[in-house]
């Protein structure tokens, strides 16, 4: 019993922070329900034409729209990320999945920096990832290139979209997301080496094929890919929806490159995740350029995410992955299904 | 595939080193960046912009209200005001993000030199893109 507690001491910790987080946004709405957004749009105006109202009148005049400090959410922030971190690792998804949706659900900043965050946490993962897996030839540059293409173009125009549309509807469309990513989490079943027979035209034209050591076995693998054009296409849709939501996009590109495309498993894992360097890097510049990153709360997510990555790498040997993956499928149907309502203003 | 080509293209290709070579030490100088510009910020030996106390405030609010608020400038107009603490930051993110920028310009010369020149397009092709994405002219209609 002992032994099992710190295995799943990440677990306890990440739903007691939910809790308190829970309770803490709960205070935080009925202020600002009965503060009016109204008054604090005009204290905000005034403030930024005057200057800052001294201490005693401002305290006034203001109304309590949060009582925490301003260090409480960026701490309250790390710690989640960090926590969040360890479980994604666990689970197998990217930490973006995971931190748009619950981070919108459970804290109180409005759902455009939650997604310049997101995409930043995401492409900040990527970025780390990507030498170790280029290296070892489970990141590969020709399978990559022409669907990372496709996708940062795409997450362009999807970013654009996610910010010109009404909040409502974006914060509906991430709801209807995230439950399809759980659904799809729950259902697919990745195929380690899919059986790909003769390859493509289009495959074939741009060189999508490879080799890599196995090295639990020690096997030389050789690998090449079919219905190309078919993924390619996919692509445009994984795009948008990356720069929509500012999800990243692993859990669309695994299924894509391994399932439909016919790479095998750990080259599409290790693509899949180098590909969201580029991919996000599109579509956080647009974030970036529209002001939607704060960087008093997105740095905090960066540096918890990463930390907690390098410690859930550490704690795999002695999870239960299955059951951590569950888990998460669950928390997704959960934030999916807030999300949701909370667009739909349930 | 004979044996010896098929160890041969066990190993990543030399592009693709390069690639991530540049790519590892560029992220380790944008993390120490990010981090030092954090630390300079949240402990108040630089002066930010928009004061601490006054963010709860304004993340709350849009993106476009935050802008006009907080007097937060579009695209690269943070590079003017870039000694504010808050805005100091975005050297380590800016970085961050160009990186990617920086790395398919490389690969793009190394694809030449190999003679790939379809891999080379559209190396050039993506950073047109990222280029375009980072030149703050796709600026979006906001809400």
């Amino acid at each position: 019993m002992i032994n099992d507690f710190h295995r799943f001491f990440p677990l306890f910790l990440f739903v007691v922070l939910l809790l308190v987080l829970g309770q803490s946004s709960l205070c935080f709405a009925d202020n600002d329900k009965s503060g009016s957004a109204q008054t604090l749009q005009q204290t905000i105006t005034n403030e930024a034409e005057t200057g800052p109202a001294p201490a005693t009148s401002d305290a006034a005049a203001a109304p309590a729209v949060d009582t925490h400090p301003w260090w409480f959410w960026p701490i309250s922030l790390l710690f989640f990320c960090f926590i969040l971190g360890i479980i994604a690792v666990m689970a197998g998804v990217g930490g973006g999945v995971l931190f748009v949706p619950l981070v919108s659900g459970f804290f109180p900043f409005h759902l455009d920096f939650v997604r310049g965050a997101g995409l930043m946490v995401a492409l900040a993962g990527a970025l780390a990832a990507g030498p170790g897996l280029l290296r070892r030839n489970f990141a590969n540059l020709r399978l990559a290139l022409p669907v990372a293409l496709i996708a940062s173009a795409c997450a362009i125009v999807g970013a654009m979209l996610g910010l010109a549309l009404p909040t409502t509807i974006v914060q509906t469309c991430l709801g209807v997301t995230i439950l399809g990513i759980a659904v799809l989490l729950l259902l697919s079943k990745n195929s380690v080496r899919p059986v790909v027979s003769k390859q493509d035209a289009v495959g074939m034209a741009l060189g999508m094929q490879g080799v890599f050591l196995e090295p639990s076995t020690g096997e030389v693998v050789e690998w090449k890919t079919h219905r190309t054009l078919a993924g390619l296409l996919l692509f445009i849709a994984i795009g948008i929806m990356a720069g929509m939501f500012g999800l990243g996009a692993g859990w669309a590109n695994v299924p894509v490159l391994n399932l439909l495309m016919g790479a095998p498993l750990k080259v599409a894992v290790g693509t899949s995740k180098f590909l969201l360097s580029i991919t996000d890097t599109s579509a956080a510049w647009v974030y970036m350029n529209q002001g939607c990153v704060i960087p008093l709360m997105a740095v905090p997510s960066i540096v918890g995410l990463m930390l907690g990555s390098v410690v859930g790498v550490r704690l795999l040997a002695i999870a239960k992955p299955k059951f951590i993956r569950y888990m998460v499928i669950g928390v997704l149907f959960f934030s999916g299904a807030k999300a949701l309502m909370k667009g739909l203003g349930l | 595939m004979n044996g010896q080509n098929l160890h041969q293209e066990i190993k990543a290709s030399p592009a693709q080193i390069h690639y991530a070579n540049t790519l590892f030490y560029g992220a380790l100088i944008g993390f120490v960046l990010l981090l030092v510009t954090y630390s300079l910020y949240v402990f108040g030996i630089l002066m930010p912009l928009i004061p601490l106390e006054e963010l709860p405030k304004l993340w709350v609010q849009s993106a476009q209200s935050y802008r006009e608020a907080g007097g937060i400038p579009q695209g690269w107009g943070w590079l003017a005001l870039v000694s504010k603490g808050d805005m100091s930051n975005f050297l380590g993110i800016a970085f961050l993000a160009s990186l990617t920028i920086i790395c398919f310009l490389q690969l793009a010369w190394n694809l030449a030199k190999t003679r790939q020149w379809i891999m080379m397009t559209i190396a050039l092709l993506e950073v047109l893109v990222l280029c375009l994405a980072a030149s703050g002219i796709l600026v979006s209609g906001g809400h």
